[in-house]
Order: C-alpha cells, then structure tokens, then sequence
C-alpha cells in the first residue's frame, strides 16, 4: 500500500471510530441529482411525501425481479396508499442503453408509481447498493429505517406490515 | 394514547450533535473449481490456484451541515485471483477508488475518483459495470455550477482508472445543459418540453512513434436536443471526433461521427419507444493502444434489447465501435383486467425488433485498402447502411395471472447471429467487414428460434415456487439446448434453486453435456449469503430475486453480500 | 458579478484544450542513425504468441516492420505460451506443433500473460498488480523509440565461437556497467530459432500452412529467470559469464540466434539486450 492509500485508510478509521462512539439521529436519502423520464434534473432532497411513509426501490428494465417486485406492489397499491398514505418512488438505474425506455416501460406496466433514472449510479453508489431489486422505507421524517436486498413472493406483505407500523407511529427495529 | 406519547418524547428531546454518517457495502465471491474431463477434456481452462476470490469493501461518509454537504468514500479491492471470466487484468489488491466532495448551493466540487457522464455518453462517460469488470473512474477534479435554474455546468480534468493504475491520456471536458422550462418563466407552464446541451472532451497523449506523425490532442464534442409534448417525446445527440488512430481503428486517421436518436410515445397502459443510431469510429480511449474494456472515454449503447433468460443471453449483442448502425422498435402494452387477453386480473405485452448492420466503407482512392494504416481508411457518408448483417431480434412476451396464485409469462425470440463478427461458442469471431464482403459464407450467421416459458406459483403465504422451462433450436453454433430452473423461495430468508441446461443438439456428440447446478441463499435483508454448486455454463444466471454473470466452470462458489 | 466566475473559468478551460489535425499521417524523412558516441540501449520485445492465435500475425509483422525501419535498435524474442486455446497442438485441425517451452510457460505466469498478442518491451512497467507491464503491439514502435533514446546504464559485449560440426556453442559474455549502479543483475542467455515454416492462423480465420515463424524463444541456457550476475558495481565494472552448450539437432543453428539481456530484479526492467546469430560465430 502507497503513502496515499495509508493515509486514506487513517483518515478512514479516525472517522468510523468516532462514528461508532456517536448515535446518528437518522439517515436520510443522499443528495444526487436523477432524471425524470421527460429529462428534468431533480435533486434527491426533493423527494418527500410530506411527513409520510416512503419506499425508495432501486430497479432496471432488465432486472425480472425488480419488476416482479414492482408489479405485485401494483395490484395492491391503491389500498396501500388509502390506508398508510405511503408513496413508491421506483428509481431506475438503466443506463443510456435502457433510459429510454423507462417512460414507456412504466406505462406498459401500469405502474402508477414516481419513476426517476438515476442514468450513472451516482444515487446507487451513495446508497451503497450492490445487487437489485433493492428497497428501501423511510419513515415521516425522511429517515432510512429499513433496507431489503432482493425479492421474493411474501416481500412485500413485509414491507407492507413495516409501512402500517411506521403510519401508525410505531418504531421499527433497524435492519 | 402510545402513538401519541413517543411522539411527544421524540418532540422533547434536544437535538443531538451531527457527526455525518457512514455507510458502506462489500462483496465477496469465491469459488472452488473441480476438474471436469467432459466440460473440459484437456483441463487447460481449470486455474492453476484451484480456489479463485475476489471481494471488495465501499464506504461513504457524509455530513450536511448549514455551509453545505460533505461526503467523502473509498473503495478497497483485492483480486487474489480474478475468477474465471472476469478481465484477468485485475490481479492484486488495493484502494482503488477515494473521493472527497463538496455541495453548497449551487457548486459541487469532486476531487478525487468520481463518475460522470455528457448527455447519453457518446463524448464522455466513465462508469463501473462491477459483473463484467468494467471500471474507467476518472481521478481528477470535477466542478459541477448551477447558476440559475435550468442552467447546468459541468468540467472535468483528470487521468481513468485502468486495473491498479492510471492511463497515460489526460482527460479533460466541459459540459452545458439548458432546460428551457426550468430556465425561462415563459415555459414553465407549456406543455411543451425543451431541453438541449453542448458537450467537449479531448485526452492529451504524449506521442513518440516512429512512423506516425500522431496527434497528442483529440477532441471530441457532441450536441443533444431534446423535446417532449404529452406523451411524446424526441431525444437526439450527434457527436464528431477528430482524427484518433488507435489500436481500436487500426490507426487511420478518419475523423469519426455519431449520433442516437430516440422517440418515445406514451398513453395510459401503453408505451412505443424507438432508436436510430449510427457509429462511425467511434471508440475513444484514454491511451491510443488500449484494448479490452480499459479506459474507455465514452459509451456507444447497444440498440438491442438486454435478455437475462439464460438461453437467450447466449447470443448478446455489443456495439461495433468501427461502425454500425442499429435500429430498435419495442412496444409495451398493459392488457387491461377482465380483457380477453387480460384475462381476470390483466397482464402485459411486449413486443421488440432489433437490427445492427454495418455501415458502408467505400475505399479513399484506387491504391488504398480499406483500413489501411497510416491513412484515412476509408470514407463514409451519415446514415448510409453496408451489407452486412450484424444481427436481428425479434421478441414476443405475454404475460398474465392464470389464476390468484399463479402467473406466468411467456416469451419467443427469433435471432439472426453473425458469428464471424460477434463470435460464439463455435467461432472465435472478430472478422472484419472486409473479408465477409469477398465471402458473405464466412458470416457463418447463426439463426435461432427461442421459447421462455415462466411461471410462479404462490403455494402459500410466504411461500413460492418459480419455474423456468427454457428452448433454444438453431442448426448453427452448437445446435438445441433445453433448461429447466426450479426455485423455491420462502420469504423472507431462503430460497432454494435447482437448474439444469442440457445441451442435447450438439453436432459434437461429445458435447451434448448436462449442466447441473444447485442453488441455496439465505437472506437477512441487508446481508445475503448464497451458496452454488455444480457446472455453470456461460451466461447469466438469476435466482434468489438476483440476476448476475457467470463463466463456464465446474465449481462450488460462494457468494457473500452486505450493505450497511 | 459572483455568478460569471464559473462560467468565466469555464471558458478558459475551453481556450486551453487544443485540438491536433493532422494532415501528414507518415512520417516524411530517413530516421537518423543512432549516435554512435553514445552506447544505444537496446529494447528487448518479448511478444507472447501462437500459432492458433489469429490477431498474433499481426504483432509479428509489427515486429519486421520495427525490424526494417528501425534496424539494430531491438531485440525480438516470439515466446509461445498463453492459452492451451492458442498454443497447444491441434494436429486434426494441421497445427501440429509443439512450441512451447517449459521457460515459456514460467515467464507467462510470472507476467500474468493472459490474452493473446500480449507483449512486452524491455518489461517497462512492471508492477505487483495489475498488468501494466504488457503492451499491445500497436505501442511497440514508440516503446522502442523512447527505449533508444536513453541513456544505456549497462554495455554487453558478446564473443564466442560456434562450431557446427560438434554443434558446440562457446561465448564469453562482457557486461560493463557504464555507471554507478545499485541494482540486483540478472542475465539471461536465450536462443531462438528462426525461419521455422509451419501452419499459422491468420486475422481472416484462414491456415497458412507455409507460414515462417520467426525468432520463435527456444530455451534458455541458464533458466527462465537467468542468473544474478552483481548487485550493483561501480562504473566500469565489468562482468563476465562464459558459458558452453551443445545445441540440439532439432533446431537448424543457422537459423538460431543467442538473445542476451541484463535486468534489474527487483523491478524486472531489461536494461540492455544485445543478440548474435550463430552463424555469424
């Protein structure tokens, strides 16, 4: 290892040492700027549901169980939202080759979700996704309180029991 | 009365001290290989090391305070060794990747490793593509200004990540991005939607060839255009080269050209979206002598559709960066429920045709060949197509509920493969155009036809069974083969996997092999954990809810994954 | 006022990126000798090859082209190892021979060689991970040209006798360091053979069955990884190595030539090569 690379891994543990010895008041959605499917730049900050529940899904147009996720939510949506207030925002990490098609992709779908490209992974980075489908619930305040990697049928009756938790004011334990 | 007193207290609490965050994920794939005399007789493809691992380690650190957001990560890598398949360049260890940056208002400053991308990336874009070890990080600086609404800058200087070291080129580039209706008050209401950039980029490249008069400066630049009205919408970009003799081009000095275009229209439950590209030496890297994935500067996206059934995956396309011009057509409708389609519950259809051909080359004068070093190689003009098939896809899927707990898709694909060009099992590929016009027989183009029957069964709550039943039937390449995938999945934790391709068409009867394989995943949310055991054939592998890419071996392989 | 200082940054970024047309791709004009007051240091080009390897024709032509343009200012050693896929024998498809070489076999490990044409000149850049230290062939010409252009730590010297009727190969080698050095010395003592007619894939995928493989690595006298001759020396020393060997039938030793080259351990740079063929002992 070269004189940088120690001096970035002493840096590093500095950091996470204290950060342990700290209690984080709770971790929002980094701040990086997606697109819409029309082409408008939109910053991550931006995105909210005004004091309710949230999931934040990571997905692609060629990832079959990211759509499989994001279709079964589909059926259920309307109750879900009539019930908890909760808002989907699926936020695509197609690159150039798929970007296009992510408008059209939805509608086929019929999804009725707010749909964001995130074209060069800078929100998955930050978000330290490896793999998707990747889903993330953030409560009231815009805080992440839980995460889920992956999808299988039955997913999504636990995710939809976390949301009722969080509309209703209840903690969740910290995945 | 519960509800309401936590809440309270949360109220009443004072607000504790922000030391930022951190996070971060790791990875780690290992596999053990075991010699198979049937999928490999001479064992000149079983590594020496026997157990092959690679992992790497991210972590990000961020803070927002009221002078603005800081977020600081680094990257550590170890390939001791690469696995098979994956670019063999990567052996060693090391902090790869490590950036600081800064965000106040409207500025954003990168030094450091960063990422970005010009538009669609036809000048500029640096990406990691992790599953095919594809990663040309910038190591610079990166200044991001956003004067008013509607207005974005961007510039960068810097040298690209090849392996664990630098390339030689320095890159520089500087972007331009007006949307009109964030910029002018007149538009923000319109339904019209208008947005348009100007992007440069040029690399510096010390030259002391012996031959060549080389240039050391290349630069390239592109303008887009955008415009949308309801549902529909037009995107275009057009991008020009100056002279880059390459290793890619065969060091001619051409000048090269581009451009993609999309259009997209959507309606409620339906959805068109169409591309037109063209690609005239393009390719464009940071050291004229690279090859491989290594330090590429920009991105030629295939106008292909992306398939992750494994069978189908067997035959990918990629963008020829000589030169191509491709065209894609795929429309998306959602068949509404009660539909004679649709059936109860509703479901969906697709539709896609692709197309990739040459472009035609016409020779510079009588006594130079075409590609000939050390001269301009060859003329073009824009949009003019050449003779050569490169490839074709044409897909049906439809999809529906056939019941409460059982939905199934199914999906038929018909593919023309130019395997003298793109290569495949049975042909090494990489011909030029060239020789194929004097021989169109040495296309050796494989034509095959493709069935992907899918279904999945809720059994009970939580649990699930998915099934693949796969056909591809071609007289080319190596003939039929069949896949059967049976998953099991309990959620939220396991699942269970068993798969098994057989190759029963092969000319080759020695060939006509068995590809078992077994599967088991456990999951807690954030850390996953799956085991795989038997002979994997090429391709793309997806189970457990996670699609990845995989060689050909015999081996039992782990595979661990966390964020936190 | 604030607002224009990016805009304004930004476009002098814009005045100081420059753009090089060029309007006479070939060089005009005799490359002028080497200097002859100056010992040239010589590049060594190992290019790592073989004879199912279709895109490797191209490399070995790189090779005669560096050869005829540029005489006398490098080495060329074709070593074939890699990929049982490009080198092994295939007699059922007309490839049947054997070139490769337990040394061969050894440096492709240690180098990481794991794609084909794949080389190295003079093993510049040569670093524990990643593979720096293989160029493309396409680079050759410059490599050479940067190679030669400094200036040499190391002089060899080669004399000796070949006698073809006992086929008993005797030399002295001369290694005179021309400064101060600190480095740990290796030689290496290499013959390769030229001129050998055997099949050959070509870029369009076709056989050439007369194809002549030339300066085709085939062994080395004292190991793959040669012997330490100092570790370090002041200017002038000089060092020498003789060395006797029998040259097997097999090869035609007209066609050979020794290959010798020094290199410095512990960053694996060859600092001087010099070549002489047998039939000019």
């Amino acid at each position: 290892m070269d004189q940088n690379q120690r001096w970035a891994l002493l840096v590093f543990g500095c950091l996470s040492f204290g950060l342990l010895q700290a209690q984080n008041p709770g971790d929002r959605l980094p701040q990086a700027t997606v697109k819409t499917p029309e082409g408008k730049q939109v910053s991550t900050a931006e995105i909210s549901n005004q004091g309710k529940p949230m999931v934040v899904s990571m997905w692609a147009t060629w990832c079959k169980p990211c759509i499989r996720e994001l279709s079964t939510i589909k059926d259920s949506y309307a109750d879900w939202q009539a019930e908890t207030g909760v808002k989907v925002v699926a936020i695509s990490i197609d690159d150039a080759r798929n970007s296009a098609k992510v408008g059209p992709f939805v509608q086929g779908e019929g999804w009725e979700y707010e749909v964001y490209i995130d074209e060069n992974g800078d929100l998955k980075r930050l978000l330290n996704v490896n793999t998707i489908p990747h889903t993330f619930l953030l409560d009231g305040n815009g805080n992440i309180v839980w995460q889920h990697n992956g999808y299988a049928s039955g997913d999504e009756d636990i995710l939809y029991e976390l949301i009722q938790k969080l509309s209703r004011g209840e903690a969740i334990e910290i995945h | 009365m519960m509800a309401a007193a936590s809440s309270l207290k949360l109220q009443a609490q004072t607000p504790e001290p922000n030391y930022g965050s951190l996070h971060g994920n790791f990875q780690f794939d290992g596999y053990l290989y075991f010699k198979d005399d049937e999928l490999d007789p001479d064992g000149s493809d079983y590594p020496d090391e026997q157990f092959l691992g690679q992992g790497f380690a991210n972590l990000i650190y961020q803070r927002t305070q009221s002078w603005g957001e800081i977020t600081a990560g680094l990257r550590y890598e170890n390939y001791q060794n690469p696995i098979l398949g994956y670019p063999p360049g990567f052996v060693g260890e090391g902090i790869t990747y490590r950036f600081l940056q800064w965000k106040r208002d409207r500025l954003d400053i990168t030094v450091g490793n960063f990422y970005e991308q010009f538009g669609s990336g036809l000048v500029h874009r640096t990406y990691e593509e992790r599953l095919l070890g594809l990663d040309n990080a910038m190591d610079g600086i990166r200044l991001k200004y956003t004067p008013i609404d509607g207005l974005y800058f961007k510039g960068i200087l810097g040298r690209q990540r090849v392996y664990f070291t630098k390339g030689p080129g320095v890159v520089r580039g500087i972007d331009a991005e007006v949307n009109l209706n964030e910029l002018l008050d007149s538009w923000a209401e319109k339904k019209n939607r208008l947005n348009f950039g100007l992007s440069f980029t040029s690399k510096y490249q010390e030259a002391n060839d012996p031959f060549y008069n080389l240039p050391e400066n290349v630069g390239a630049g592109a303008a887009r255009l955008g415009y949308g009205f309801k549902g529909l919408s037009l995107n275009t970009e057009w991008a020009m080269k100056i002279n880059d003799p390459s290793a890619d081009n065969g060091y001619i000095f051409k000048p090269g050209g581009g451009s993609i275009t999309t259009v997209n229209y959507t309606a409620k439950g339906f959805g068109f979206s169409g591309a037109y590209k063209f690609i005239d030496n393009m390719s464009f890297r940071s050291d004229r002598n690279a090859g491989q994935f290594e330090l590429f500067m920009n991105y030629l996206p295939p106008t292909t559709k992306f398939h992750t059934y494994a069978l189908p995956s067997l035959y990918p396309y990629a963008t020829q960066i000589n030169g191509e011009s491709g065209l894609q057509l795929e429309f998306s409708f959602q068949l509404p429920k009660e539909s004679w389609l649709g059936g109860k519950r509703g479901g969906s259809l697709g539709l896609n045709y692709s197309d990739a051909h040459s472009i035609a080359k016409e020779p510079v004068d009588a006594e130079t060949s075409i590609g000939q070093s050390g001269t301009d190689g060859y003329q073009t003009q824009w949009f003019k197509q050449g003779d050569i098939r490169y490839f074709q896809d044409i897909n049906v899927s439809y999809a529906r509920s056939l019941s409460k707990n059982f939905k199934a898709t199914i999906t038929y694909f018909n593919i023309e493969y130019n395997q003298g060009i793109l290569g495949s099992a049975t042909n090494s590929g990489g011909l030029n155009d060239t020789v194929i016009l004097n021989d169109p027989s040495r296309a050796d183009m494989a034509y095959i036809n493709a069935v992907v029957f899918e279904g999945l069964w809720k059994i009970k709550p939580k649990h699930s069974l998915r099934f693949e039943v796969q056909g591809l039937f071609t007289e080319q390449d190596r003939g039929d083969i069949a896949m059967l995938l049976l998953e099991y999945s309990i959620a939220p934790n396991w699942f269970f996997a068993i798969q098994d391709i057989w190759n029963y068409g092969n000319a080759d009867e020695s060939r006509r092999l068995h590809y078992p394989l077994l599967s088991a995943g456990y999951n807690t949310g954030t850390t996953r954990f799956q085991l795989n055991m038997g002979r994997q054939q090429q391709g793309i592998f997806c189970v457990g809810g996670i699609c990845r890419v995989v060689p050909a071996s015999t081996s039992m392989g782990l595979t661990i994954t966390s964020t936190f | 006022m604030k607002n224009l200082f990016a805009p304004s940054l930004i476009v002098l970024l814009l005045a100081t990126i420059g753009c090089d047309y060029i309007d006479q791709p070939l060089k005009t004009g005799v490359l002028p000798p080497p200097d002859t007051t100056q010992v040239l240091r010589k590049a060594l080009i190992e290019d790592f090859t073989g004879h199912r390897c279709k895109n490797c024709p191209k490399a070995s032509k790189e090779i005669a082209r560096i050869d005829s343009l540029l005489p006398g200012r490098s080495i060329a050693v074709a070593i074939h190892a890699g990929s049982d896929a490009f080198t092994a024998p295939d007699p059922t498809n007309g490839y049947p021979t054997e070139f490769r070489t337990p040394e061969g076999n050894l440096l492709q490990q240690f180098f990481r060689v794991s794609f084909q044409p794949a080389g190295m000149v003079s093993r510049l850049d040569y670093t524990a991970s990643g593979v720096a230290q293989l160029k493309y062939y396409t680079s050759w010409p410059s490599l050479v040209s940067q190679i030669n252009q400094e200036v040499a730590e190391l002089k060899i010297e080669i004399n000796g006798d070949y006698e073809p009727s006992n086929r008993l190969l005797s030399a002295t080698v001369q290694s005179t360091l021309l400064s101060q050095s600190n480095r740990d010395l290796y030689l290496c003592l290499w013959l390769c053979e030229s001129g050998i007619v055997a099949p050959q894939l070509q870029p369009d995928d076709t056989r050439d069955p007369d194809y002549v493989h030339n300066n085709v690595f085939r062994t080395s006298l004292n190991s793959a990884f040669g012997q330490q001759i100092a570790s370090g020396g002041a200017t002038g020393e000089q060092i020498n190595t003789s060395f006797s060997y029998f040259v097997p039938s097999a090869y035609t030793a007209e066609n050979c030539k020794l290959v010798v080259f020094v290199y410095d351990n512990a960053t694996q740079e060859v600092l001087q090569a010099e070549e002489v063929s047998l039939d000019s002992l």
